[in-house]
């Protein structure tokens, strides 16, 4: 019996960090632009589909192997993702970071970003699942706990992204820099930072994350072009519950919530993954508005 | 006059105090305001002023102290219930409602409204149409009381700055506010408008409101006021009538000392 | 001829989603991808008055648009604990909530397989089962509809609400509990979504939850956002280009498969043009200013 809820327990780990990606990138993004960046789960979604796209183009059929065409392939795909969500800050969120309009505005446009990358994925690859790695997975047991070969790579490609990501925002100079502009941006800009390339620098991380975990899913259990609400969202609510001013609560934020998720997968059905995550989401900001690690209170003025 | 006169005072504060990210923006700040005066409060920016008008209208927390009201403690009172208490603000950037007109502004901060209650609406019309008429001749007084009688028509975000803070001031009567605070009332406004704006704030309290005010025009705010408070770094540090705050030399350093 | 009665029903049915959309997002300033949800429940609640209880049109009618408006509820409840930019999650979290549980509830609803066999209404002796008499019906409705929303906007009541919308602190230091009027134009647009629901069961006589997903929900918030919020007749523009833009794209002989998509990619690039040069929708008022 403890053997389930092991595997459960492995299970929603493994996906946790793998969500905790997802998660710290939208939370750098929000605290770097203040941008409800809701097409960062159609960031999100274009990593595997331009994985799919170059192996089109290339006529690569073997990336079951590791070689030096997939690892090209992977990271074609995250550099074209990265460029692709600089290309939506200056044209998109620019304009309107200069004009100083109101969030709602600027998340209306976001909507549309996603809705048109969205429906363009599903025009040129078509609306049902495709597999970046055909057949079954080679898998391990420990402890009465199955993992596949996949899932390994998961954890430890989350570890390692997320330890990055640590030591990028501690210790680089783009890491401090960032960290001004997201405390105090006019202070920042008096400092000589500026906010424009932080901007950039800021979208290119947080969808940098973004597509390593999509990639490491879309080999586990393939793509469409709709996972991105549901990532993006799931991300959204981690961040939130985690407390928006830590990185570290958006961490723990998508570990609790893969946990969550696996559970209610495992004892109800997948279908109602998404309204668990949203359930937890009430729960917590109602019982602990500002989060689970957040250590500051909101203010009752606006 | 002696402040002190008035054995209950309209407005009370008791060891008011409110910090921000550990900083102190309002220490322990205790003001009486009797009714029928006018209070100005002066002061360095950042002293805490405005921070200080927050509490009383109900918007931010204090963290310690009383804010009283007609004797009574409003800790309970949450911010859109200080209105009916009588409470008004007027604010330092107006904060007009800007697509609506002049008498709508006016009509939107009228104390009586029926039609604000969706079931009156459908079930009492004649109700609803009357007290809408009622609300009408009301703003009409007041428009025509600010000589702005015949802007009643236009947009708010058309009017001039001054125009704006009299329709501003005016939907506080609309409001039956009795303690009106006011926020830097003559900022930004031309001179002629300002003279206006002092004589109808002076005429106000002659016909029973109490102001208590933040000024940065020194001069004018002496020349009508019955008490002064001077604030600094979140606390009071003179209190007095006009000519004992003039002739007081600490005045000078804390303005210019900062 | 009863393809033209067909397309004016269904934008009789989307007007008055339209509108009541227009009430939350344009008239209160509250973004929500939760009017498919409301709908749904709307649909979903009279389907299953009629089809199980054999409830009349009016009495499952009434139903729906209470109990709809009971779930809306839930939306500002969980949304009053949360600060302002919170809403949208707490609409959204309603929306998908509560399609998990029509789509997996199959003991009642029959989950994706839908309900079908919904009568047709029957009303005062009078049986709606032609195109003619149902679109006719359905323009009474529209009207009765679109007046109550009209008179709710331009009442005290709906002037209170943009007061609260375009300066809430402002409007809560004249005396307005903006919590209370949220929550009251939040109900009204439920039961007017119920009432568009129910119409639409009782018109394609099957329902599924196929019609009520975030998805719907998004491309309910375009009708309006590009049509116009803050008036009357940006609504109406907006519903009447969902409607039509599909059949207009059907000429254009661009195939079903692809249709689809393409008309999500127009809406998606005229959103985010219009928040750029004209936030207020083709013929709406409201700008969304900060």
């Amino acid at each position: 019996m403890t053997s389930i809820f092991l595997q459960i327990f492995i299970n929603g780990l493994i996906v946790g960090l793998v969500y905790a990606l997802v998660a710290l990138g939208f939370n750098i993004i929000y605290r770097g632009t203040k941008v409800f960046h809701i097409a960062h789960g159609a960031i999100y979604t274009s990593a595997p589909y331009f994985f799919l796209g170059w192996v089109l183009l290339t006529g690569s059929t073997h990336f079951t192997n590791i070689g030096s065409s997939l690892f090209l392939g992977l990271v074609s795909a995250i550099v074209i993702t990265c460029l692709l969500s600089a290309l939506i800050e200056l044209i998109v969120y620019r304009p309107h970071f200069m004009k100083g309009s109101s969030s709602v505005i600027t998340f209306v446009s976001s909507l549309g970003v996603y809705i048109v990358v969205i429906n363009l994925i599903a025009i040129f690859f078509g609306n049902t699942i495709r597999y970046l790695y055909p057949g079954l997975q080679p898998t391990l047991t420990f402890w009465g706990v199955r993992v596949t070969q996949m899932q390994v790579i998961e954890f430890i490609v989350s570890i390692i992204s997320i330890i990055g990501f640590f030591i990028l925002l501690e210790k680089s100079s783009l890491g401090r820099k960032i960290r001004a502009v997201s405390d105090n941006s006019t202070l920042a800009n008096v400092l000589g930072i500026s906010a424009k390339r932080i901007r950039v620098q800021v979208f290119l991380v947080g969808s940098l994350l973004a597509s390593i975990a999509s990639l490491l899913i879309a080999f586990d259990v393939g793509v469409t072009p709709f996972v991105g609400m549901s990532a993006v969202l799931t991300a959204a609510v981690a961040v939130i519950i985690g407390g928006v001013n830590s990185y570290r609560g958006s961490v723990v934020g998508a570990i609790l919530l893969g946990l969550s998720q696996n559970v209610v997968i495992w004892f109800l059905s997948d279908q109602w993954k998404d309204a668990v995550t949203f359930l937890i989401l009430v729960i917590v900001l109602v019982c602990r508005r500002q989060g689970l690690l957040s250590a500051k209170m909101r203010l009752e003025e606006k | 006059m002696n402040p002190n006169m008035a054995s209950n005072f309209l407005l009370e504060t008791v060891s008011l105090s409110k910090s921000f990210d550990g900083v102190k923006a309002v220490d322990s700040v205790s003001i009486q305001i009797p009714e029928r005066t006018i209070t100005t409060i002066i002061g360095p920016n950042g002293a805490g002023k405005t921070t200080l008008f927050n509490i009383i209208s109900g918007l931010i927390v204090e963290d310690s102290g009383v804010v009283r009201y007609k004797d009574k403690s409003l800790n309970d009172t949450p911010a859109w219930n200080r209105s009916a208490a009588g409470i008004g603000r007027l604010w330092q950037d107006v904060r007009l409602f800007k697509n609506m007109t002049a008498m709508e502004n006016l009509l939107v901060a009228g104390r009586k409204q029926a039609g604000e209650k969706i079931l009156d609406l459908f079930f009492q019309p004649h109700k609803v149409g009357a007290i809408e008429k009622e609300n009408r001749q009301q703003a009409l007084e007041i428009l025509e009381l600010f000589g702005l009688a015949e802007k009643r028509n236009t947009i708010s975000e058309d009017l001039s700055y001054g125009q704006q803070k009299l329709i501003a001031l005016g939907r506080l009567l609309m409001n039956n506010s009795d303690l009106l605070l006011l926020d830097e009332p003559t900022a930004g406004v031309n001179p002629v408008i300002i003279e206006k704006l002092l004589e109808h704030i002076l005429n106000l309290v002659k016909n029973g409101k109490t102001v208590l005010m933040i000024e940065h025009d020194v001069p004018k705010a002496m020349a009508i006021s019955d008490m002064i408070y001077v604030m600094d770094n979140g606390r009071i540090a003179l209190s007095g009538s006009p000519s004992e705050i003039l002739s007081n030399t600490q005045l000078k350093e804390i303005y210019v000392g900062v | 001829m009863s393809y033209m009665l067909y397309i004016v029903i269904l934008i009789e049915i989307y007007t008055v989603l339209s509108l009541s959309l227009n009430v939350v997002v344009g008239y209160a300033g509250l973004v929500t991808l939760a009017q498919a949800a409301l709908y749904g429940v709307g649909a979903y609640v009279a389907t299953l008055l009629m089809v199980n209880l054999h409830w009349g049109f009016l009495p499952a009618l009434l139903l729906a648009v209470v109990g709809t408006v009971l779930s809306s509820f839930l939306i500002t409840a969980a949304s009053m604990r949360f600060k302002g930019d919170y809403f949208i999650l707490a609409a959204l979290a309603f929306q998908v909530i509560v399609y998990s549980v029509i789509n997996n509830w199959v003991t009642v609803t029959k989950g994706p397989f839908g309900i079908a066999g919904i009568p047709k209404p029957d009303l005062f002796g009078i049986h709606l089962d032609s195109l003619l008499t149902f679109s006719l019906f359905g323009l009474v409705i529209t009207v009765m509809v679109g007046g109550l929303i009209y008179m709710v906007l331009h009442s005290a009541f709906g002037r209170t609400l943009q007061a609260i919308r375009d300066d809430e602190i402002a409007a809560t230091t004249l005396g307005k509990k903006a919590s209370s009027f949220k929550i009251r134009s939040i109900a009204i647009s439920a039961g007017c979504a119920a009432v568009a629901g129910t119409l639409y069961a009782t018109f394609i006589t099957y329902i599924d939850p196929s019609t009520f997903t975030t998805d719907d929900s998004l491309l309910l918030l375009c009708m309006v956002l590009l049509g116009g919020t803050g008036n009357f007749k940006g609504p109406i523009v907006g519903a009447v280009i969902l409607v039509l833009l599909p059949e207009a794209l059907r000429l254009l002989a661009i195939p079903d498969s692809v249709s689809a998509n393409l008309r999500m990619i127009i809406y998606g690039i005229a959103l985010i043009v219009m928040m750029l040069v004209r936030p207020q929708g083709i013929a709406g008022k409201y700008k969304f200013e900060s």
